[in-house]
């Protein structure tokens, strides 16, 4: 983790809350955001292998220690989704954990048919 | 002494999908939308205008998003519902957004128009499942 973050990411129930029996309890439970000196910059799952997405736009070092403190809080991490930048997209494959399918793996169907269009009319 | 703050945009909000982690370049996250339903209730001795009561139970309503397509990378649809948090922009003075969280599925997604001189947009509609949220929480 950079020195300069050390002790300033910080863990919390996702915001949203809800009322049960006149008392506001967090609505989300399964989730967390990380809040960097106090801004949010990310939400994550409150238990391993669910994905770090990030909202806001963030140097690779300071994502690397938002992950290494939520992997060190939690457990791993399934995948992080960063905002994209201009220059890349937040699903690309090499943005998963080392061994991961390629991103679109949920929409499987998609890829199959990508080959078949390839070529000039 | 009076101070002005500018209006907000909505330059720098977010939406997260808490399983599937779907991203993209938005260009757009819609508006969400409550309604309850009108149930009339006039009767043959109502005079001047018909009247109506609110009825029991309101439709969470949807959220319609625009993105740039990127071809193969689709927003996950007929899965079971995620969380979903939309992030306001952080206003002047505070340091957390808005934020609007509930779980919801993607009902309907649409893959780009292809022209020239056009960038590629796909959309996609959310819906509110209703079972938890959405709830709106306030900037801090």
């Amino acid at each position: 983790m950079l020195p300069q973050l050390e002790g300033k990411i910080v863990i919390e129930d996702h915001p949203a809350r809800h009322e049960v029996c006149g008392i506001l309890v967090p609505q989300h439970p399964e989730h967390r955001q990380v809040l960097i000196n106090g801004r949010r910059v990310a939400y994550c799952g409150a238990k391993p292998n669910m994905p770090l997405c990030f909202i806001v736009l963030l140097p690779q070092d300071y994502i690397d220690s938002v992950r290494e403190q939520v992997e060190k809080t939690i457990g791993p991490v399934s995948k992080v989704a960063e905002v994209p930048s201009v220059d890349q997209h937040g699903n690309r494959e090499e943005r998963l954990p080392p061994g991961e399918a390629v991103a679109s793996a949920e929409d499987g169907e998609e890829e199959d048919h990508a080959g078949a269009y390839s070529g000039h009319v | 002494m009076v101070v002005a703050f500018a209006p907000d945009t909505g330059n720098t909000a977010t939406i997260v999908f808490g399983t599937s982690a779907f991203t993209a370049k938005y260009h757009e996250i819609g508006a969400s939308e409550q309604e309850v339903p009108k149930i009339k209730d006039s009767h043959l001795g109502t005079t001047v205008k018909e009247t109506c009561q609110p009825g029991d139970l309101y439709d969470p309503g949807e959220v319609d998003c625009e993105f740039q397509y990127v071809a193969g990378v689709n927003p996950p649809i007929g899965g079971a519902p995620e969380t979903v948090t939309i992030t306001y922009p952080v206003p002047t003075g505070k340091t957390t957004g808005a934020t609007l969280a509930g779980t919801a599925f993607i009902r309907k997604r649409k893959s780009s128009s292809l022209k020239n001189n056009e960038l590629l947009i796909g959309s996609y509609t959310l819906c509110w499942d209703g079972k938890t949220g959405p709830t709106f929480t306030a900037a801090a």
